[in-house]
């Protein structure tokens, strides 16, 4: 009788690349070089309040836009939306005396009717995503300026002590930005409203035919965009200290930015490629404005980061097909 | 609602709130409808017209280009600059034109030969381009000076202004190109199926590159009248021109219920919005008010356009 040795295959644990490494590996290598170059760089300091906290302002907003363009939409009026929810929250909260807490519940509120009514009509009356968002754009636009009109004498509108406290506060701010990201990823990639979010996304037709209430989870994508740019909103404005119109409207193109570049590093939209696409740009505008580099060149900077991303990745897909 | 009546305000819907508004304006607010008036209007929104004319060349051929909020300030720099070395008038416009359509080149062949979404790219050059405008002018507006005439540009001949003159110059060009000649149905062809255009032996890519190197032409072009317009090139030229000019091409889309971008709509979308701005201020009304009247405007003309069409429209990126 022949004893039949199974024969194990003996193979070296094969490191897989994955795309992702590649843009790991370009940040690490980045963050090293900095930490050794740039004189500052690697302080407690420096890498709280110049890097994770405006860092974490954009990527909040940015999961917004995430979700919505997980669902296949767009969302021109992130930054419009941020604005308002954080100028009625002031307004609001100097009236009445609130505390933190319900305004930024408040905050919450505005940006989740905003986005509500983004979601309707996109949903539910069929109409572009694009139309609807850069109307409301307009529309916020509008309101801001006459609550402002109306509420606020002088320029600014100072916002309470204990805000700008907590709005300076790494502890604040960095704990929103950490529960926030860390619920949007639970939200997103494991529960079945993100897989839902991400079939319609992938493909509307068969969604429609596999029984996914698809205007729902579009409609879905909308309003959970619309709490988390109110609640970027409020982090921007508490870390700014003032109320001012138009404060959110500079993150638009930022919000869209960013989970594209993650989108370029990790192939798909997630909420991981959105962090790392922040902290990857505000790693390097930082240690470029320590290196002396001019404010002016913020964007030359990011269109060049841009551009070099997705045109690696441009080549990359073109490999492969 | 019966489909007959679907179909006519699809068809009508922009044209008939645009004559709505015309109306209620002339009757309500005195110095409307005068002639003097009515071309302030034409002249108040040719600029932005004529910026949305090369945006929906691009969006004709089914892509989007938005590196002309960059390159507009950025192009209006040089130009400026040109005139105050004394250049002429008509070099210190092609070289213009000449970089505009480079812009244009540069974004067609990202498009083309890399296959990158053209939202994405021309989102990274318009960065790029107003980094450079940055690097050029140090931030902050240059005034142009005596040296160059503006009346060449904002005059009048008798009761039209020139820039009506030019407006119509272009759009009849453009109308032409893109209603009536083998080019305009190509892109029309490449904007609706690609591969099914490839198969009917259209050169897919040339064609796209042909409509970006027009739309930058036409953007080096409104760069000037933007020099003319403001004496000089704007520090927020760029950021002020990009939602406006979106809108004016989303709404052109809807006229006539073609469903379509097209040349034609996009001047009464351009008018409109004048329209409503000039009146705006005619009436005294609050300035918080424009910006809400385009909302709304916007929002209402597309959902009349819109009705009966309920799938979702997904945007790919």
């Amino acid at each position: 009788m022949k004893t039949t040795t199974v024969e194990k295959k003996i193979t070296c644990p094969q490191i897989r690349f994955r795309s992702w490494m590649g843009g790991m590996f370009v940040f690490v290598a980045i963050f090293i070089f900095l930490s050794i170059k740039a004189p500052g760089f690697f302080t407690t300091i420096n890498l709280v309040r110049n890097l994770l906290m405006p860092a974490g302002i954009v990527a909040v907003i940015a999961c917004g836009m995430t979700v919505v363009m997980a669902g296949g939409g767009i969302d021109l009026s992130v930054g419009a939306t941020a604005g308002l929810s954080a100028l009625v929250a002031a307004v609001t909260a100097a009236r009445l005396d609130l505390e933190i807490l319900p305004m930024l519940v408040l905050a919450i509120m505005v940006g989740c009717f905003i986005g509500s009514i983004n979601g309707l009509f996109v949903a539910y009356l069929g109409v572009s995503p694009f139309v609807v968002t850069l109307s409301s754009v307009f529309l916020i636009r509008g309101l801001e300026f006459l609550i402002s009109l109306t509420n606020v004498r002088g320029t600014y509108l100072m916002l309470p002590m204990e805000l700008t406290d907590a709005g300076s506060s790494p502890y604040f701010q960095l704990g929103l930005f950490l529960v926030v990201v860390f619920s949007v990823f639970i939200f997103l990639d494991r529960s079945c409203f993100g897989r839902y979010i991400r079939s319609v996304g992938e493909n509307l037709e068969v969604s429609h035919f596999s029984g996914i209430r698809y205007r729902f989870y579009t409609w879905l994508t909308y309003a959970v965009c619309g709490i988390l740019t109110a609640i970027g909103g409020f982090m921007l404005t508490s870390y700014e200290g003032v109320v001012r119109v138009g404060s959110g409207e500079s993150y638009l193109i930022d919000s869209f930015v960013l989970p594209i570049l993650g989108q370029a590093v990790f192939r798909r939209i997630s909420v991981e490629g959105t962090v790392f696409g922040a902290l990857l740009i505000y790693m390097v505008l930082n240690g470029l404005f320590i290196f002396g580099t001019p404010p002016v060149f913020v964007n030359l900077i990011k269109g060049s980061l841009l551009l070099l991303v997705i045109i690696l990745s441009g080549i990359q897909k073109l490999r492969e097909t | 609602m019966p489909e007959r009546s679907k179909l006519l305000l699809q068809r009508y819907a922009i044209l008939s709130v645009f004559a709505g508004l015309f109306i209620i304006f002339s009757l309500t607010v005195t110095s409307f409808a005068t002639t003097e008036n009515l071309s302030n209007i034409i002249v108040q929104s040719s600029l932005l017209a004529v910026l949305a004319l090369g945006l929906n060349l691009v969006i004709m051929a089914g892509e989007i280009d938005i590196s002309f909020s960059g390159s507009v300030p950025l192009l209006a720099s040089i130009f400026v600059m040109m005139i105050q070395e004394n250049w002429p008038f008509l070099f210190a416009l092609a070289f213009v034109l000449f970089i505009g359509a480079t812009i244009g080149l540069f974004n067609a062949l990202l498009v083309t030969s890399l296959k990158l979404n053209s939202f994405v790219s021309t989102v990274g050059v318009m960065f790029l381009l107003s980094g450079f405008w940055y690097a050029y002018t140090g931030g902050t507006s240059i005034w142009i000076g005596e040296t160059f005439n503006r009346e060449l540009i904002y005059g009048y001949i008798g009761p039209l202004p020139i820039i009506g003159l030019i407006l119509i110059v272009i759009f009849l060009l453009l109308y032409v190109i893109t209603e009536h000649t083998r080019f305009g149905m190509a892109m029309r062809a490449v904007r609706t199926d690609q591969e099914a255009a490839r198969a009917a032996g259209i050169n897919v890519e040339k064609t796209k590159i042909l409509a970006f190197i027009g739309a930058g032409l036409v953007f080096g072009l409104s760069s000037v009248l933007s020099v003319a317009r403001l004496s000089g090139a704007m520090a927020t030229a760029g950021a002020d021109i990009m939602l406006p000019t979106m809108t004016i091409a989303f709404v052109g889309q809807t006229v006539l219920g073609m469903g379509r971008p097209n040349t034609l709509g996009i001047i009464l979308g351009a008018l409109l919005l004048g329209m409503i701005n000039n009146t705006f201020v005619l009436m005294n009304l609050p300035f918080w008010s424009v910006p809400m009247a385009y909302g709304i405007i916007l929002m209402i003309s597309i959902a009349l356009a819109n009705i009966g069409q309920t799938d979702i429209k997904q945007i790919r990126l």
